[in-house]
């Protein structure tokens, strides 16, 4: 059985269920393959135990960006976000807590109970946290640029990055590019004192990665957490019926764009003509292949000896396959 | 001698520390007509390449051991070679294993090709790829080597200008070599090697480059910087050679300062300085321990910044966000240095006998996981159980600096954390850490303690101690990307100036880095040259003004 899409994106989570929104609103007919009986891939809610819901994987909204909320109208598609008054509570092995609000002053207030300093701290890094977030934030949201061949739009895409990163002023574009390549354990302790701080703060820096706190490089993780969210620590926000509510909700918006999303369906083969397939041979993964929802590894790893670009390592070119790296945690 | 301030204590330059570094600067400022004075604290000119007979008869490279970065615009400019500098081939890498077998790679690309083939020839055929992604990713660094880092955040076209160098460069790199580029920056040794080799002797080996003089392991991003660093090496144009000096690293300071001397620099020895006079936020001299003072316009020093602006400055003469930084800036030695005079050669269990492989550089890193174990213990406050060590027997190609039949062995150890966890201090684990270092080499050489007749043991207390390098970080402070290039030593202020007017840094805390490289004083001089052309009475005032205004 054959039909043809003009665009088919493997993977119903919450990537490909946003780029299958964005593509259907530009008014191509995409098509959403998703291999399990629902949606949602990382982002699902499931009864694991009779009468028991959960987020199965991920388990908070992270950095869910507020723009995306509101071109896929999100909330008139069923969502609703919950921010507890309290974002995070680290447990010190003396019986003590120490409790972090979103508010930040009251946050403060509670860091004052172990440390004076760190209390007026607090609020010193988050303000630093939100400038620099603000310019990651701008960067996260362009599609990464050609470095190879970069295009008009890509120079341009740099060059606006450029001038906000020195809108900054003299200090905080210091600290970012300080920051960018550091341990997280050293930023923490430019800043407090307080081991319970230090680590709930750091906790960000390694979250998802094979790094530890020691790990330079640690702290630009928490620069980009902190684009979406400029607290320190992190300040939690949940959605109403799990992780999987979004995903829901992203699907419903998916679908009324005009998408079509299957289930139980699942991608045996990427087919291609070899010479004319469109992953090109000078472009970096990321560029390759625009509808990409899947772990570069799974997708190239097992069908390399089919790519044109899957070069072997130390043969002149350098290999697709060598330029993504995934590792699990 | 001329007196051209017409005081006999009055000087155009000071220069405090007869480092590599404290001698370029002030060779090439004496070249250039200055009056320069040259103050070192020791008794003997070299700081950390240094010579020195520490057992009669044997004499050693102290701390730095090697050569292999010293620019050649220096050797030239400086005449070197007729002031007594030889540089001896120093050839291979020999690797022992614990399973009897062993990796040795040599100069000669064939060979070592053979022999890596012998473990796999998947890397066999990589390791020529690799050389060449290698070269083309130096040839784009060393540029940034010889020249004074751009200071991003201001719009000072001649600024821009090297930014815009630097993207023309990037962008004139192969499509491969491009990512490589982007990669080498990021990554950890590991695996950028992962990426090429599969004999894990092989990669724990050339890993090591990555950690020398940092506090991360062969795991840690960042590393495949500074195994690129390392890769950089050149002597007289051939790149990654590594040498001897003949009559050890000291010889290279001798022929510096040779050369310093004969453009009119005075050079002292024995003068520690307890201060630096500073008036109107402007250095004017400096006091020695004694209590003499000297006069000078401009003070270029080669020390690190804690001793600059914390001990030798009052704290309230510095903007304090300015002294924030420095407070911030991290050293953390992690490496020590034993040194051991030799009755014979050592004998290893993998190839028996004297012979070629003992030329060269003898590394234990004999897989990844020995090499991240080692730093594993360095992360919570203890030495390495079995160190990564770096050893050279320079007696081999070099016979002057040992008796007939004899040998010295130099031993770079890494990790020694200067700070040790609670409860232990390093004079009391000189001694054990010693002998971790012999019982290790013991291990594959079983002759070793058996051929000893002395050691001198060096940890990063003794480095601090005795040359003067804080926290006894080997290069002036951790080689980490967050402090290289416009960020070293301080954000704001890597153009070798700082908040006071007519004070410079020289030294390996400045760009770029590290290492017998000389590039940090010829640069700072330059620098200071431009600054005095334009004022010729009087150095002008420090360009880069701090945000934090005067102090």
């Amino acid at each position: 059985m054959a039909e043809t899409r003009d665009v088919i994106i493997i993977g119903g989570g919450h990537n490909g269920l946003v780029t299958a929104f964005y593509l259907a609103k530009a008014g191509f007919k995409p098509l959403v393959l998703e291999r399990r009986a629902q949606t949602g891939g990382a982002a699902i809610t499931e009864e694991f135990h009779p009468g028991f819901r959960c987020s199965t994987l991920a388990h908070s909204a992270g950095p869910l960006l507020p723009e995306i909320v509101a071109d896929m109208q999100l909330a008139r598609h069923g969502l609703k976000l919950v921010t507890p008054e309290i974002a995070i509570t680290a447990l010190s092995p003396d019986g003590r807590a120490l409790m972090l609000h979103n508010d930040v002053d009251l946050a403060a207030r509670e860091i004052s109970k172990f440390s004076q300093k760190d209390a007026a701290q607090y609020p010193v890094l988050q303000a630093s946290l939100q400038k620099i977030g603000r310019v990651i934030a701008e960067a996260l949201k362009l599609p990464p640029p050609n470095i190879d061949d970069p295009s008009r739009a890509d120079l341009w895409a740099m060059l606006q990055t450029g001038r906000s990163l020195r809108k900054l002023g003299k200090k905080d574009m210091y600290r970012l590019l300080r920051w960018g390549p550091m341990a997280v354990a050293d930023l923490v302790a430019e800043f407090f004192e307080t081991e319970l701080l230090r680590a709930t703060v750091a906790a960000r820096g390694i979250f998802g990665t094979a790094m530890g706190p020691w790990s330079a490089g640690s702290s630009l993780v928490l620069l980009i957490r902190a684009a979406g969210d400029p607290h320190p620590a992190g300040s939690s926000f949940f959605a109403i019926g799990g992780a999987g509510a979004i995903t829901l909700a992203m699907a419903a918006a998916a679908r009324e764009a005009g998408a079509e999303i299957r289930t139980d369906a699942e991608v045996k083969e990427i087919r291609h003509r070899s010479k004319s397939c469109h992953l090109e041979r000078r472009s970096p993964p990321h560029t390759a292949y625009p509808g990409r929802s899947h772990a570069p590894h799974t997708r190239f790893r097992d069908e390399a000896s089919e790519l044109p670009y899957a070069g072997h390592r130390g043969q002149g070119e350098p290999g697709f396959v060598r330029l993504t790296q995934v590792q699990s945690p | 001698m001329v007196f051209s301030n017409g005081s006999k204590n009055k000087y155009d330059v000071i220069v405090i520390g007869g480092g590599h570094n404290g001698l370029t600067n002030a060779a090439y400022l004496a070249r250039a007509g200055k009056k320069v004075l040259v103050l070192e604290r020791r008794h003997v000119l070299g700081g950390a390449a240094v010579t020195e007979e520490v057992f009669p008869g044997f004499k050693f490279s102290v701390c730095s051991y090697v050569v292999s970065l010293l620019r050649p615009e220096i050797i030239r400019d400086l005449d070197l070679p007729r002031h007594g500098l030889e540089i001896l081939p120093l050839d291979g890498t020999f690797t022992p294993m614990p399973n009897g077998d062993y990796l040795w790679r040599v100069n000669d690309h064939g060979k070592s090709r053979r022999e890596i083939a012998r473990h796999s020839k998947v890397d066999a055929e990589a390791y020529e790829e690799f050389g060449k992604a290698m070269q083309a990713m130096c040839r784009f660094v060393k540029p940034i080597l010889s020249m004074v880092p751009p200071d991003p955040s201001t719009l000072n076209p001649r600024e821009l200008m090297k930014l815009l160098f630097l993207g023309k460069r990037f962008q004139g790199l192969t499509s491969e070599d491009k990512y490589n580029q982007v990669q080498l920056m990021t990554m950890s040794a590991i695996d950028f090697l992962d990426q090429w080799f599969e004999t894990d002797v092989l990669k724990a080996t050339m890993s090591a480059s990555g950690i020398i003089g940092t506090f991360l392991g062969v795991r840690s991003p960042g590393t495949a910087y500074v195994l690129l660093h390392h890769y950089m090496g050149e002597i007289d144009g051939a790149f990654r050679s590594w040498g001897f000096s003949r009559g050890g690293t000291g010889a290279i300071s001798s022929a510096i300062a040779e050369a310093a001397r004969e453009f009119g620099a005075e050079i002292r020895t024995q003068a520690p300085i307890a201060k630096i006079i500073v008036k109107n936020n402007r250095a004017q001299g400096v006091v020695l321990q004694n209590g003499d003072e000297v006069y000078g316009d401009v003070i270029s020093s080669s020390v690190d910044p804690r001793l600059t602006f914390i001990k030798f400055i009052e704290e309230s003469q510095l903007p304090a966000e300015f002294l924030e930084d420095v407070r911030r800036y991290k050293f953390r030695g992690s490496s020590g240095k034993v040194n051991i005079a030799l009755d014979a050669l050592p004998d290893f269990k993998c190839l028996p006998g004297p012979g070629a492989h003992l030329r060269g550089a003898i590394s234990i890193s004999p897989s990844v996981e020995y090499m991240e174990r080692a730093y594993d213990d360095a992360k919570y406050g203890n030495f390495s159980r079995r160190p990564y060590i770096d050893m050279v027997i320079p007696s081999l190609t070099d016979p002057s600096v040992a008796p007939p039949g004899k040998h010295v062995m130099s031993c770079f150890v890494q990790y020694a954390p200067y700070k040790l966890r609670p409860g232990l201090n390093w004079d009391d684990q000189r001694e054990a850490f010693g002998n971790t270092v012999i019982d290790t080499i013991s291990e594959y050489a079983p002759n070793f303690k058996s051929i000893i007749l002395n050691k001198q043991v060096l940890t990063p207390l003794d480095l601090e101690r005795e040359f003067g390098l804080s926290e006894g970080n080997i290069f002036q402070g951790e080689l980490s990307l967050e402090q290289l290039f416009f960020l070293r030593p301080v954000p704001g202020y890597a153009q070798f100036r700082t908040p006071i007017k007519n004070l410079y840094m020289c030294g390996s805390a400045t760009h770029p880095g590290g290492g017998i490289m000389g590039a940090p004083g010829r640069l700072a001089a330059l620098e200071i040259l431009k600054d005095v052309k334009t004022a010729p009475s009087r150095a002008k005032p420090a360009r880069v003004g701090h945000p934090g205004g005067t102090s």
